[in-house]
């Protein structure tokens, strides 16, 4: 790996991680002993993040990229493999009494900026939530002030005429500033964007995505960004992986991955996304089907049925992610 | 939905406005009712023979029962006794349903299947005949029979909460809190319950006529409360002595409240119901309330958002983009 | 002639209390045999509500205040409803947005299609005909017999365009069809879209918020704001010499994976409200190169190069071919 583990610089560390769902087998199949089946959300991912990095994580539905986030956050417990935030367990600490502490840390932005927000809470009580919960404000003006503070850094100015309104009086753009309002206000350390914009207007979204990109620069905040959409994370990230099936299929710096990518799935998707250009004319590597349920995978490399460019040897061996050049990893038989 | 708004959506239904003001008129009788009276039920007075079950006259706007008494103000005067089992039972019953139902709902696994099985159990046992046993061996009194229903009338509350529940915890507005370290109190308290009130509300005024009805029933089947003449009680008295004469003065005014109260409660309640658990009223291709809301509106409160963009967004259609 | 010439379409939205909000504002294209437009803007910029005019599929708050539509050369505003029934599937036929979440849940996706052939054709084998068109969006025809909760995202949104094209339309309106599909899914829909639009001379109109979907299978583009047409022109010379302001600050946001080095910028400000709209141009609150005419009078769409309309003050004054 590019960095090296157990580095001062690194702040999150993932090893190996699972997670399976089981799926029910219902009374009959539990009766008739029928062999157990999962989802294989996330099937053996690793990575390292240094601090005040932008990794984008890349994947179409099925790519257990969200699963990983909340598998990460320690919002899900991990079905094998290893989490580290700062060299510590994160499902240990989960459920010891430093649990508080990590929730300060690590926190999380959702796509939807209706749904993240409870419609009967004030601009105030939400920001000042998290507070309450850490007990971090040692009066009411000190809370107050830290509301401020969080308002204006995430750009809804003026802060005071925004403090008494209810989400359903917000724009969708300004939501997401409130969500991320509510984040700051506790300084994590990590902060996780699962499709921060995607169902943000396109006019608005290079402002939220500019602002996060000023939390990093003026905050050291390390930032995980989830996303289907890879030209925006082309625009906003340090280092790209791209996931498929559970797996990262490719990781590497973003502008490496863009213009040499070794992927066979990497360079059918960045061969179909549409550009604002009409006369650039490509040659679009257009998969056939769909991503495969994650319960019943295909044999040896899990992109093989799809693979334009298959031989044998991938329908029975697994590829593991290997360097192709500094800090470029792809998990490919032919590389 | 904020309380303001649902009072507005209520005043918008006639129905549920007749509803309010049928029940409003039977509080004023019930609050009033030493004042409204013409005699008081429980003095002992002298009676003749010709008083028993006597027809309507002037001083006597509905007769007299079988005891001689004036109907009319028996009749104010249990208008109290329903009113009080109603809220009371229902207040009861909304509290016990309402914390099995959180209980269940957020916390699942065994907690939430014992329960959930406790409430089916009660749910599948015939009330009225286990009322009536539990009457008859426990004894009459107006408390106990407050406390019989509110303790058998809680398990569609229950289910109902925990429905909600269920689908509210899933929210991403409960899972963001989560993520902020917030505890299953706080989150009980301040992101699932308001958002599970105003069902609880709806269904607080469905109980009360349930256990109005509940009261009335078991006042017929003669276990009321003696000291307590509740409109059940009158229409036992009736069916017991004065079908033979004929006397429908006796008959008919009991049960008429009955119906009256339960109505209006019914009419408030479904009109409660149906407010506060939208369903969609949408065009089938286009939702233009839905957009008209998004694009009135000054400046800073105006939508801006392209929604449902994006695989992760789930199987939900992409909302209205103009 | 053209193949569909919309003229100054205007239509209103009726809210409770009487206002009307002028979601569309004389928006007039024209669409040849073969040729595909895309119908570009965020939300509420009046897109959809356009093409449902069109349709003459308004819900009940929308009317049509003004405007022609002529499908090769026939009003269609002027037919009655039973006559443009017949137009309606036959020779325009719609995917609307989030159709894929459309399908009837307890029918076989077969059945559904053939209920679309049965209202509108008579007198033809249906089954073949629901075999061939599934066969024509890329589904084997075996999977007619299964329910939508089978097929995967992309393939219920190929058998909307399947019902779509059921009575072989010359025209195929579709409202963000790829909007809530992955990547690799929305290539595919977008291969066969083209494909259609070749092989049978398919006139397809694109209503979409992405430029870059756009960009790959359209050959005229309208971009709409605030209700109102901001430019229009083939796809070259919208991506390539935009002229309105909005225009070119909508690709300026825009993200390019070719690009990335790129800042991207955003548009400060929001869409205006309906109700509340500026007096002037609409876009002149967000604009950077906006001058006192702006405010005040709401620039006519001219022509400034064949075939190339914006509707600007800043352009010269003299319009193309005056």
């Amino acid at each position: 790996m590019e960095h090296k583990p157990g580095s001062e610089n690194i702040v999150l560390q993932v090893n190996h991680l699972h997670k399976l769902f089981p799926i029910s087998r219902g009374i009959v199949g539990s009766l008739a002993r029928r062999p157990k089946r999962f989802v294989h959300a996330v099937d053996g991912v690793s990575f390292c993040m240094a601090k005040g990095e932008i990794l984008g994580l890349v994947g179409e539905s099925g790519s257990g990229k969200s699963t990983a986030a909340l598998t990460i956050l320690g919002l899900l417990e991990p079905t094998e493999g290893e989490v580290l935030f700062n060299n510590q367990s994160v499902p240990e600490l989960v459920h010891s009494r430093q649990r508080l502490q990590l929730r300060r840390q690590m926190q999380i932005i959702f796509q939807d900026p209706y749904e993240a927000l409870n419609p009967r809470q004030t601009v105030f009580d939400t920001i000042a939530e998290p507070l309450e919960v850490h007990r971090l404000a040692a009066s009411q003006a000190d809370k107050a002030e830290r509301v401020m503070v969080a308002l204006g850094t995430a750009g809804l100015k003026p802060p005071e005429t925004f403090l008494e309104r209810y989400p359903q009086e917000l724009s969708g753009g300004q939501r997401q500033r409130l969500v991320i309002a509510a984040a700051l206000v506790l300084n994590p350390q990590l902060l996780v964007a699962d499709e921060p914009v995607s169902m943000l207007d396109v006019s608005i979204r290079a402002d939220i995505l500019n602002l996060l990109r000023q939390l990093r620069d003026e905050h050291g905040i390390t930032i995980l960004y989830i996303t289907h959409d890879l030209a925006t994370a082309a625009h906003f990230t340090d280092r790209l992986a791209v996931m498929y099936l559970g797996r990262i299929v490719e990781i590497g710096p973003t502008a490496t991955v863009l213009h040499d990518p070794q992927h066979p799935y990497t360079q059918a998707l960045l061969s179909v996304i549409p550009v604002p250009n009409p006369r650039k004319r490509r040659k679009r590597v257009i998969l056939k089907g769909e991503t495969p349920n994650p319960i019943d995978l295909p044999s040896g490399c899990r992109f093989h049925p799809r693979c334009p460019v298959v031989f044998d040897q991938c329908r029975h061996v697994e590829p593991t992610l290997a360097s192709v050049s500094p800090g470029h990893q792809v998990a490919c038989l032919r590389s | 939905m904020h309380i303001i708004d649902i009072w507005r959506a209520f005043r918008r239904r006639p129905m549920a406005m007749v509803g309010l003001f049928m029940l409003l008129a039977v509080v004023f009788v019930a609050v009033f009712a030493p004042w409204l009276a013409p005699y008081d039920p429980h003095e002992s007075i002298d009676v003749t023979a010709a008083d028993i079950l006597a027809p309507p006259d002037a001083d006597h706007l509905l007769g007299r029962d079988d005891a001689g008494k004036d109907v009319l103000s028996l009749l104010i005067y249990g208008a109290r006794i329903s009113l009080l089992v109603g809220f009371t039972a229902s207040f009861m019953s909304i509290i016990i349903g309402t914390t099995v139902g959180l209980t269940a709902g957020y916390y699942g696994g065994r907690v939430g299947n014992t329960l959930m099985r406790v409430t089916d159990f009660l749910m599948v046992i015939p009330t009225l005949p286990l009322m009536l046993v539990i009457i008859s061996v426990w004894g009459r009194g107006i408390e106990k029979i407050v406390l019989v229903i509110g303790i058998l009338y809680w398990t569609y509350t229950a289910r109902l909460v925990r429905s909600q529940v269920l689908s509210v915890k899933e929210r991403k507005f409960v899972l963001r809190s989560r993520a902020i370290g917030t505890g299953h109190f706080r989150i009980i308290s301040r992101h699932i319950f308001p958002q599970v009130l105003p069902l609880i509300i709806a269904q607080a005024v469905l109980d009360i006529s349930t256990a109005i009805i509940a009261e009335s029933s078991l006042a017929f089947l003669g276990l009321g409360d003696p000291t307590a003449i509740s409109w059940g009680m009158m229409l036992n008295f009736a069916f017991e002595r004065a079908i033979s004469r004929m006397a429908w003065w006796f008959l008919l005014p009991p049960g008429i409240a009955i119906v009256w109260v339960s109505l209006s409660l019914v009419l408030i309640g479904t009109a409660i119901e149906d407010i506060v658990n939208p369903r969609l009223r949408t065009h089938h291709l286009f939702d233009a309330r839905k957009m008209i809301a998004r694009v009135v509106g000054g400046g800073a409160g105006s939508p801006d958002e392209t929604l449902g963009s994006g695989p992760s967004s789930g199987v939900e259609a992409g909302e209205v983009a103009g | 002639m053209f193949l569909l010439d919309v003229r100054n379409l205007s239509v209103d939205y009726m809210t409770d209390d009487g206002t009307a909000l002028h979601a569309v504002d004389d928006v007039s294209f024209t669409l040849e045999k073969g040729r595909s437009l895309g119908m570009v803007g965020e939300s509420g910029c009046g897109k959809t509500t356009a093409m449902l005019g069109v349709l003459r599929l308004l819900p009940a708050e929308g009317r049509i205040v003004r405007g022609d539509v002529l499908f090769e050369g026939t009003d269609l505003f002027a037919l009655s409803e039973n006559e443009m029934r017949a137009y309606r599937w036959k020779h325009l036929s719609l995917v609307f947005q989030g159709a894929m979440n459309a399908l009837n849940p307890v029918r076989r996706v077969g059945d559904q299609i053939a209920e679309a052939i049965r209202l509108h054709e008579s007198g033809i084998n249906i089954k073949a005909r629901v075999r061939d068109l599934l066969q024509l969006v890329g589904i084997t025809p075996d999977m007619a017999r299964q329910y939508p909760h089978q097929y995967s995202g992309g393939m219920r949104q190929r058998a909307m365009i399947a019902m779509a094209l059921a009575c072989s339309p010359e025209v195929l309106i579709a409202d963000e069809p790829t909007t809530a599909l992955d990547v690799m899914v929305q290539a595919q829909i977008l291969e066969l879209l083209q494909n259609l639009q070749r092989e049978f001379g398919l006139s397809i109109v694109l209503v979409t918020h992405d430029l870059g979907v756009v960009a790959e299978i359209c050959d005229d583009v309208l971009v709409m704001y605030g209700g109102k047409v901001a430019e229009y022109g083939t796809v070259d010379v919208i991506y390539n010499d935009p002229q309105h302001p909005y225009t070119q600050r909508l690709l300026q946001a825009f993200p390019d994976v070719d690009n990335p080095a790129i800042t991207l910028t955003s548009i400060a400000g929001y869409p205006p409200p309906l109700d509340a709209l500026p007096p002037g141009c609409r876009f002149e609150p967000r604009c950077t190169c906006a001058s006192e005419v702006c405010a005040t009078k709401s620039p006519r769409l001219i022509q400034i190069a064949p075939g190339h309309f914006v509707a600007c003050h800043k352009l010269r004054s003299t319009p193309y071919g005056a």
